[in-house]
């Protein structure tokens, strides 16, 4: 009941409150001294305190009247790309009309930008621009950049303008745009050498099902309304006077599967669940040129082309309660035909579970795991005693199930590579 | 850090906004533009030190310690006039000074001197702190605030007209304005384009103009506002309290009765005033049922009727022919009060007087009284020359009367109901009717110089039946004039008693020529003389009334025939024998009272410093006395002992400034234990350390030791980050960890 009473019409304070949010910060500094002046003043029979709170609110009633008159602005909102490196920066450009009766001045064009699935606070933020005045009718550029953008997706916009009055103590936003998205995608590295079977796995291995196109040439037919002319073998069907063209044997090509650890317990800091990510990105992009490729990253289940892998990247997110087993019996079913299987997770990983989860797979399956294990820096001498002994152990077991540490993304080819030429 | 432009705005907006304010300290200093010297000093020195301070990296402690040191260095010059020898001891004896001198002065206050300090002092604070939040702070307009608190503070501490009028606010008013939408545009964050830049000035123009009607409108609804009168210190401050002092009308008899002896001795030789200018004692201008006395505060028109000490110049907005007058004292003068003519306009102290004499020195302006505070009375000789304008109208029946403004006043006069309904019948305006008044008991008295029990009390039984509404009235001038300005009063005239006397010819004042006047206001605020002989019966008194006035078996009760208009017949007498005034012997006892009175006022006022100093040290003390004790164990820890000893103090420290914070480490673990109690990560490798250090085979170095206190002081600073600001500032004082 309570709740229903107070979302009702807007109350004097509510009405208050809202003029106070329309107040930049200068207009609140000038409200307080307007109010410390106007309480001072008459209580202590000072004319001139008087006179400077009437002053303050004065200039603040006016800018108040000022942005209550009507005002309207077309714009649109361009951005230069909107797909990024994480760390990198994206321009854009605001064009803004002005269709008020009156110039709109130096009007400031605010550009929030709120990040998603990044790691870390999700906390909004704004890019500023300038307009130039602008006169009746007429159109203006604004200019912004957004610089170090984390790796997930942005959204951009709704662009706002900014109105303020002359002295710039009662703000207006006036919303006028759509938003947009920018993806930060992780960082990569190409990677060489990805071990065995990768160099003669070329032309994979031939199946018993036909394929019209593929590799191994399994005999001729004749043609029918609706095959394709490539495949048309001009040499029999010059003979025999009637179109022939050729089968093939279907190739079973190798299936690649990166599994990401997503518990946010497996990586002792932020930083490591987003170079598991460049892992994987850096592997999709080597893998995807010639195998099928599936990733998963807890719920998030990805295929297709390397670059909508990376897509696919900017949006995983660590979670508190992520079970890498039962993502890995997803990611079972989800990619039956899977023969290699890439499992990233974090140095505080139990490598058990790494076991585990290759476990959900084939027999014939070859596990190959990468921990993200960004070297210790300086703070590593001060690790407890305790924690020192359970990493460790950890490694102990991590060598002993085969999981190799990645400490640096430029380190991530050498790592493959020997790891690679490590028999299974 | 090098100083960029907005930097330079701030500099020169907070020059400005910090500048205004000294100008309202423009009416309050005598001796040439000392005030102005001091205020542009406190706010140039503040901006530059700030500036400078900031611009070089240095933090909160350099820059206090800058402003303590900029500080000595210009208050002796400013407290002394000028660098010379007894600069640095004025200095500071004018810091202890200052503020007293500035808050409980008439205008106007003395300069070069310890009054001007406080205003080097307030522009300086003030000036810093505008300073530090323009360049530290990313409010807009906070550092307006400070620079307004300013301009308070100097109203408050200037006198109450005020010195520029209204256009210093609204200059004020406008500048503020500017600088915090300069300021806003900085802090906005929006980049300056070349395009936004064009459009950045011509978007000046209409801020311009809004500045300007916004002051326009501003200065119509300022000006139309009526407020009243000004709260400044100087009307604030408690001033100096006479009410407890015995006044010569207490007194009244050992000037002119048998008890005193004083009739014929040489009181005061003034010199330089003509004969039969008036010599003023005290102005008596309050009654609290018992006696008259000289109060604060009884003029609720004026803002100066109080005892405040003033400086060798007044500005006196009374009217008159100006005069010098020089005074000397006599041995037979005695007691606090301090003989003036007129309206004061400077007092200089001569040679003979003692140094701080003027220290000790209040005056009322409205009541025109001086006087010294207690225990500082002028000795024998001591002479001082007055400065004054003398103006002293007489009271007719034709002047027109002020409404009287103290209800109190008037409701205490009201036991004399019988004798003011009785005379005053018929008389068509108040003046008139004081004047019916002063003539009915004129003629109804009869006079007495003295007697046993006459200076007793002017109470109200002694006033009502034992006097006016007595048969036979009998008594001094001092019971005539109390009588008369409680009948004024009654009737609707403000009127107060003035002892005081003529000077002679020869201008040697003595007993004899002391007498006691009434002054009442008329309606142009001037304080009209009824002198004594208009109401001061000259029929000798006989016989009897000397012990108990109004004889010995009790005062007979006055019959009062209401007058009526043409009756100008007086109520017949029964003649009264008149007093012998060698019959009665003065009551010598009447001095010991005054003197313990005296003291014992003056001790109050002593005591009360003494307990408000003791307050303050014991304040200090107790809020010092933590963190002091806490200073002293980090030097105990840092210096003592062998360097393994040291590693123990650090990690100790530690401890004790987490505990202050609000940790909680139980007591007999191991170090690591403890480290991990508190934040197990960044503190296990500083435990583990301090135990290889303590329990090694070699001693560790010395210089090792200090590095590592370096580190346990980044990691207290850690700590304290983490706490909210409030945990942080208790910590200072939080003695949990001393015990």
């Amino acid at each position: 009941m309570a709740d229903l009473e107070l979302s009702g019409t807007p109350g004097p304070l509510r009405r208050a409150s809202s003029i106070l949010d329309n107040l930049t910060p200068a207009g609140r500094g000038v409200l307080t001294l307007g109010i410390a002046a106007l309480v001072v003043g008459p209580l202590a029979g000072y004319g001139e305190f008087v006179l400077l709170g009437t002053l303050c609110m004065v200039l603040l009633g006016f800018g108040v009247v000022l942005m209550r008159l009507p005002a309207r602005v077309r714009a649109q909102l361009h951005l230069d790309r909107t797909v990024i490196v994480a760390g990198g920066s994206v321009g854009g450009r605001l064009v803004v009309t002005n269709l008020n009766p009156m110039p709109l001045a130096t009007a400031a064009v605010e550009v929030p930008v709120t990040p998603r699935f990044t790691t870390g606070r999700e906390t909004p933020s704004a890019v500023m621009a300038r307009l130039p005045t602008l006169g009746r009718r007429r159109r203006g550029t604004a200019r912004y950049r957004l610089t170090n953008l984390a790796r997930g997706v942005h959204l951009i916009g709704p662009a706002r303008v900014r109105r303020t009055d002359p002295l710039r103590l009662v703000v207006r936003r006036i919303e006028c745009t759509t938003s947009a998205e920018v993806y930060a995608r992780p960082a990569t590295i190409p990677i060489g050498e990805l071990g065995e079977g990768s160099v003669s796995d070329l032309e994979g291995k031939p199946s018993d099902e036909i394929s019209m196109s593929d590799l191994a040439f399994h005999a001729l037919r004749e043609y029918v309304v609706g095959d394709d002319l490539r495949h048309v073998h001009w040499r029999s069907s010059a003979r025999t006077g009637e179109l022939y063209v050729r089968q093939y044997h279907d190739t079973r090509r190798s299936q690649s599967t990166v599994l990401i650890d997503d518990a946010a317990a497996a990586y002792l800091r932020p930083a490591e669940f987003e170079l598991a990510l460049s892992i994987a990105g850096s592997l999709a992009l080597r893998l995807g040129t010639d195998d099928d490729l599936a990733l998963v990253c807890g719920d998030l289940r990805i295929e297709g082309p390397p670059g909508r892998i990376l897509d696919g990247l900017c949006r995983a997110q660590t979670r508190p309660d992520s079970d890498l087993v039962a993502a890995a019996a997803r990611a079972a079913r989800f990619a039956p035909h899977t023969s290699r299987l890439f499992v990233i997770t974090g140095q505080r990983a139990d490598p058990q579970t790494v076991a585990h989860a290759g476990r959900r797979f084939r027999p014939d399956v070859r596990l190959i795991g990468l921990r993200a294990a960004i070297a210790r820096p300086e703070a590593v001498e001060r690790w407890q005693v305790e924690a020192e002994y359970d990493a460790r152990k950890r490694d102990r077991v991590a060598a002993r199930v085969g999981l190799v540490d990645v400490p640096d993304l430029q380190m991530l080819p050498k790592v493959v590579a020997i790891r690679a030429r490590r028999p299974a | 850090m090098k100083l960029e432009r907005q930097d330079w705005w701030d500099i020169g907006y907070a020059a400005a906004l910090c500048l205004l304010p000294v100008l309202s300290w423009a009416t309050t200093f005598d001796g040439g533009p000392w005030w102005w010297v001091a205020g542009v000093l406190g706010v140039v020195v503040g901006i530059l030190l700030t500036a400078g301070t900031i611009a070089t990296g240095g933090g909160p402690g350099r820059l206090l310690v800058g402003t303590l040191a900029a500080y000595l260095l210009l208050c002796g010059p400013l407290a002394h006039g000028g660098v010379g020898g007894g600069m640095v001891l004025a200095g500071l004896k004018g810091t202890l000074e200052g503020w007293p001198m500035l808050a409980a002065s008439h205008p106007w206050v003395d300069a070069p001197g310890a009054g001007v300090l406080p205003v080097l002092q307030m522009t300086l604070l003030a000036s810093v702190a505008v300073t530090v939040l323009a360049m530290g702070s990313r409010s807009p307009a906070a550092p307006v605030l400070p620079a307004a608190a300013l301009l308070a503070g100097a109203v408050f501490t200037a006198r109450t007209e005020p010195a520029v009028g209204l256009v210093q606010a609204l200059v004020f008013g406008v500048l503020a304005v500017a600088w915090v939408r300069q300021r806003s545009r900085l802090i906005e964050g929006a980049p300056t384009t070349r395009d936004s830049l064009v459009g950045h000035t011509t978007a000046l123009v209409p801020a311009v103009a809004v500045l300007a009607i916004g002051a326009m409108l501003a200065a119509f609804a300022g000006a139309a506002v009526d407020l009243g009168n000004r709260t400044v210190l100087r009307g604030v401050v408690p001033a100096y309290d006479a009410t407890g002092l015995v006044t010569p009308l207490d007194r009244f008899s050992r000037y002119r009765g048998p008890t005193g002896n004083l009739h014929d001795r040489p009181l005061l030789t003034v010199t330089g005033a003509e004969e039969g200018t008036r010599v003023r004692l005290v102005t008596l201008d309050s009654y609290d049922g018992d006696r008259w006395i000289p109060a604060n505060d009884t003029d609720p028109t004026r803002t100066d009727d109080r005892f405040l000490r003033i400086g060798s110049r007044i500005d006196n907005p009374a009217v008159g022919e100006p005069v010098q007058v020089a005074i000397t004292l006599q041995p037979a003068w005695r007691g606090p009060w301090v003989a003036t003519v007129g309206a004061l306009d400077g007092l200089e102290f001569g040679a003979d007087a003692p140094a701080d004499a003027r220290r000790h020195l209040r005056y009322n302006l409205a009541t025109r009284t001086a006087v010294m505070t207690d225990g500082n009375e002028l000795a024998t000789d001591a002479s001082y020359t007055v400065t004054a304008r003398v103006h002293d109208p007489e009271f007719t029946a034709t002047t027109a009367t002020a409404e009287h403004h103290d209800e109190d006043l008037r409701d205490r006069a009201a036991f004399l109901d019988p004798a003011v309904q009785a005379w005053a019948a018929g008389a068509t305006s108040p003046a008139e009717a004081v004047l019916l008044v002063a003539e009915s008991l004129q003629q109804a008295g009869h006079y007495a110089s003295g007697g046993r029990g006459f200076d007793a009390t002017l109470g109200e039984q002694r006033l009502g039946a034992g006097f006016v509404l007595a048969n036979p009235t009998i008594g001094n001038e001092a019971h005539y004039a109390a009588a008369m300005a409680l009948m004024a009063n009654r009737i609707g005239v403000p009127a107060r008693v003035v002892v005081g006397a003529q000077v002679p010819a020869g201008g040697t004042v003595r007993g004899e020529h002391v007498t006691a006047w009434i002054e009442l206001l008329a309606a142009d605020g001037s304080w009209h003389i009824l002198d004594a002989e208009s109401f001061t019966s000259s029929q000798r008194a006989k016989g009897q009334g000397l012990d108990t006035p109004g004889g010995g078996d009790g005062p007979e009760e006055r019959i009062f025939i209401e007058r009526t208009p043409g009756d100008d017949k007086p109520p017949e007498e029964e003649p009264v024998q008149p007093p012998d005034p060698e019959e009665a012997e003065g009551p010598e006892d009447a001095e010991e009272p005054e003197q313990s009175d005296t003291r014992a006022d003056g001790d109050r006022d002593l005591t009360g410093w003494l307990w408000y100093l003791l307050g303050m040290a014991g304040l200090a003390v107790v809020v010092g006395a933590v963190p002091a004790v806490k200073w002293l164990r980090r030097r105990r820890r840092l210096t003592r002992g062998r360097a393994a000893d040291r590693y123990v103090g650090a990690w100790a420290e530690l401890l004790d400034q987490a505990c202050d914070l609000g940790h909680r480490v139980p007591t007999g673990l191991t170090r690591p234990a403890e480290a991990s109690h508190l934040d197990q990560r960044r503190l296990t490798p500083l435990a583990d350390r301090v135990d290889r250090e303590v329990f090694g085979a070699v001693e560790p170095e010395p210089v090792a030791a200090e590095e590592f206190w370096h580190l346990v002081h980044t990691e207290v600073a850690e700590l304290r980050s983490q706490a909210s600001r409030p945990r942080r500032i208790w910590a200072i004082f939080n003695p949990r960890s001393l015990f």
